[in-house]
């Protein structure tokens, strides 16, 4: 029988100085101490590691949030403070509070501060919510919830609880892990197991951090869309769809010390320069910042800026069933004909890290062979064109999701790019949400610029979309490969680090010698806040949508 | 037969000539599912994940696998009882959607359209009765920038003047009317100052040139011979002549207002038709747009169908016509 996991504290004020923390009062500070975070969220995970041991088949490492974070200045904490915290309702939210029913990964910013989730996420690592420890097998998970929690009207949060939920939340088609569970048994009031329905413990383990992992009371399940009951640090008061929405602390919740807001008001904030003005004129106090508004951010007066590194990625896809990228040697020859540091430098400010393999650094699936081999050579992938058969170069298109920036940006230098290296680029803009469509089921373009999102210490996730044969993108793009699958089943069996570090690792080489696909920039996550109003240890969220709202506070006066 | 008989004969024409216009655009908003790429079934069944049983499941529950007429009669039918579908996307009937919007777009369009004709009215009336002078001059700069400068622009340097610069406005969001009078105000000011300078303008510019035909007119002669006083020329004669052109632009105006707060709608990060609709665009949310786009359509017809019974009224001899 496999011990427990137990799993450090994800929120500040629970344990000791986060990884990364960085000079208190500072606005503009992550870039240069990049290194110490690296440094501290290492030792941080080892001595995690240290402290829980491991057993075959079950162990995960744990660590802190591994993140660049920021202090706010100091001041004092008003306990009935409310953050104004900017965000694109319109575009990023379900307008459902029913984890059920959501259409909008996004939704996770304002459902994590209502929900907790049976475990909950940070770069490299998951960490506790609901579950205090886990043990697992490749094909069972068994969840040891914390005693005495409770919903926000009291009601206990039981293993029965847990099981309603899941039950509930594995009826929506977004949910696609949730499609790995066979069977949940109530152990006692405490302890629930899932049996799956392949060795995929590791996705299942992962998904438990996110919406499909949300804990609701299930008398309230059937009201969820509107009234709301989970066991989160807050509780919705009011909400008006597209405009704002308005939450209380709340007085149930089992961590009161690591939540100090006495609220939180969501602001409607459209994308754009509006993002900007907002948090000068004081209209919002806190917003996530996307790279290309880093540059007007950076200087402002009064305002701090916390980074987070993270495993998001931008890739280039190439549609490997049908000229030219069906020849495993042109794919071969574009790795050398991008240039990512000057991507990182043009489009991310510098914050991103140039992926010049699909994991980072940072991480255990990161192959220290693989290294930094495929930088900018345009004459060798010139060369290497010509070997494939292809002197003159070859032309083809890149399909992007329009109204995007960073998108926009980055295609544009592609393009300048690769045209020494005789790969001649046109672009094609399609509206984000026909990317599925367009680019998969109707053919267009040779080539997509597209984003891989975070999954934690689930390095062989994405890997399992693409190129075992289950998902779409494979099925249609034709990247399906036999050689990657075995060691991608292999990995998704854990989060242990040594269960998915070898395999990922020999996944990491073969996906770049073969050009199987080509990452771009592990993309920054930037928040920017007022310094004036906000105190405590403001952390971005580790990729999309994934805010922490832990350790922050509103200054009195 | 009166005036007042008249009156009414033309209502109903107009009435009638409204009905297959609003078929028509029931039939264009509709074709919005043919024109749109994409596959929002696809998306709902949960994008790339998407099994194709899952996806011809929800395209069977969405109608969207009938022929474009069956598909159109169970639309018509649902609109005719006030049902405008659901949102694919945002938990909530498209009808209620619009009801919580509608008051935000029309409270800025209403606002816009105010503040243009206080200022472009007597703007243009005063550059037409004395043309060549410094006011004129003054008037005639004015509404050419005025004209000129794009909305979504001028909302930008507001932004950065009044909010950003002198702390003086908040630059985003609405606080219903019924919260806080002076909040929702506040809050309107430069949306309606964005949509409002540029209204002016033009309001400006054809009363001007409206005024100055209006005074060369035989009967204002006339008048000035029989010794009235000027002020009661250009009250009475003049400016009820002149005016009858303006408010068909005012009508006209209204309607691009209305179209013009939905990139405002964004700028300010307000709440209401605009950026529902932009944002149901983007996620082929069917049902929001052919609702925004046949709510839209209706409030045009019915803008227009009021420009006309005012313009009629004033001038007899348009309900003849």
């Amino acid at each position: 029988m496999p011990s427990p996991t137990r799993l450090e504290s994800s929120h500040p004020a629970a344990g000791p100085s986060p990884a990364g923390q960085a000079p208190s009062g500072s606005g503009r500070r992550l870039r240069s101490t990049r290194g110490w975070l690296t440094l501290g969220a290492t030792l941080v995970a080892g001595a995690a590691l240290a402290a829980c041991g491991s057993s075959s088949g079950s162990a995960t490492s744990t660590s802190g949030p591994s993140s660049g974070s920021s202090s706010g200045s100091s001041g004092t904490v008003d306990p009935s403070g409310v953050l104004k915290y900017g965000v694109d309702l319109d575009n990023t939210f379900s307008g459902t509070f029913d984890p059920g029913q959501s259409t909008n990964d996004c939704s996770y910013t304002e459902y994590t501060a209502l929900y907790n989730s049976l475990l909950a996420p940070a770069n490299d690592a998951v960490l506790p919510s609901e579950a205090v420890s886990y043990t697992s097998t490749p094909t069972t998970i068994t969840f040891h919830l914390r005693p005495g929690a409770t919903f926000s009207n009291g009601t206990p949060v039981t293993a029965s609880a847990v099981e309603a939920s899941i039950n509930h939340i594995k009826t929506s088609p977004f949910r696609f892990s949730l499609t790995y569970i066979q069977s949940i048994q109530v152990v006692n009031p405490t302890t629930v197991t899932f049996t799956l329905t392949k060795p995929v413990a590791g996705d299942v383990l992962w998904a438990m951090t996110y919406i499909d992992g949300m804990v609701m009371d299930p008398a309230a399940i059937p009201n969820a869309g509107t009234s709301p009951i989970g066991s989160g640090p807050f509780t919705l008061s009011s909400y008006q769809q597209g405009s704002s929405m308005v939450l209380k602390a709340n007085p149930n919740y089992w961590d009161k010390s690591a939540y100090k807001l006495g609220g939180v008001d969501f602001v409607q904030v459209s994308a754009g320069p509006q993002e900007v003005s907002a948090l000068e004129t004081g209209a919002v106090d806190m917003l996530a910042v996307e790279p290309e508004d880093y540059a007007s951010v950076e200087h402002l007066p009064g305002i701090g800026i916390a980074t987070t590194r993270s495993s998001d990625y931008l890739l280039m896809q190439t549609r490997q069933n049908a000229a030219p990228f069906n020849d495993p040697k042109v794919r071969a020859a574009l790795e050398y004909a991008v240039d990512r540091n000057a991507i990182n430098e043009a489009v991310f400010s510098g914050l991103g890290e140039p992926a010049f393999q699909p994991f980072p650094s940072w991480s255990v699936a990161y192959n220290p062979s693989v290294g930094n081999k495929y930088t900018y050579q345009p004459a060798k992938a010139k060369a290497m064109l010509a070997a494939a058969g292809h002197p003159g170069g070859i032309d083809f298109s890149l399909v992007i999701p329009g109204g995007s920036a960073t998108f926009s940006r980055t295609a544009q230098i592609l393009q300048a790019e690769m045209a020494p290296a005789g790969f001649h680029m046109t672009i094609q803009q399609v509206n984000p949400t026909d990317l599925v469509t367009e680019v998969y089921l109707h053919d267009q373009g040779d080539a997509v610029l597209d984003e891989e999102l975070t999954n934690g210490p689930d390095w062989a996730n994405n890997f399992e979309g693409e190129y075992t044969g289950v998902g779409f993108e494979d099925q249609h793009l034709g990247t399906t490969n036999p050689t990657l699958t075995p060691l991608i089943e292999q990995a998704l069996t854990s989060l242990s680090p040594t269960v998915q570090g070898p395999p990922m690792r020999q996944a990491s080489q073969i996906a770049m010698a073969t050009g199987t696909e080509v990452p771009l920039i592990f993309e920054p996550s930037v928040i920017a806040y007022n310094e004036s109003r906000v105190g405590g240890h403001v952390v971005a969220p580790i990729g999309q949508c994934r805010s922490n709202l832990a350790g922050i506070y509103i200054k009195k006066g | 037969m009166g005036s007042g008989g008249s009156l009414l004969t033309f209502i109903g024409r107009r009435l009638l000539i409204t009905i297959p216009l609003l078929v028509l655009i029931t039939l264009g908003v509709f074709s919005l599912v043919l024109i749109i790429p994409g596959d929002p079934a696809q998306t709902l069944a949960g994008g790339a994940h998407a099994s194709p049983a899952t996806v011809a499941r929800i395209r069977a529950e969405l109608h969207l696998d009938e022929p474009f007429f069956v598909q159109y009669w169970h639309w018509l039918t649902g609109v005719l009882r006030g049902h405008l579908g659901y949102s694919l996307f945002k938990s909530q009937s498209v009808a209620s959607g619009i009801r919580e919007r509608l008051p935000i777009t029309v409270s800025i369009a209403v606002g816009g359209m105010v503040l243009a004709v206080v200022l472009g009215l007597p703007a243009g009336i005063i550059a037409g009765l004395r043309p060549r002078s410094w006011a004129d001059r003054a008037v005639s700069v004015g509404s050419s920038l005025g004209v000129a400068i794009p909305d979504f622009w001028l909302a930008m340097i507001l932004v950065v003047v009044l909010a950003v610069n002198l702390h003086l406005l908040s630059p985003l969001g609405y606080v219903p009317f019924a919260q806080s009078p002076s909040e929702w105000f506040s809050h309107l000011i430069m949306p309606w100052l964005a949509l409002g300078i540029g209204g002016a303008a033009t309001v400006a510019r054809q009363t001007r040139g409206s005024m100055i035909d209006t005074l060369r007119q035989d009967y204002i002669r006339t008048a000035e011979a029989k010794g009235l006083s000027s002020a009661r020329i250009i009250a009475k004669h003049a400016c009820k002549n002149a005016l009858s052109p303006v408010i068909t632009l005012i009508g006209i105006q209204f309607g691009y207002l209305l179209g013009g707060t939905f990139i405002i709608e964004q700028i300010f990060s307000l709440p209401g038709l605009g950026t529902y609709m932009l944002d149901a665009i983007s996620d082929k949310d069917l049902p929001v747009i052919q609702g925004v786009a046949l709510v839209t359509a209706l409030l045009f017809v019915l803008i227009n169908l009021a420009v006309d019974v005012i313009y009629g009224f004033l001038n007899p001899k348009v309900r003849l016509a």
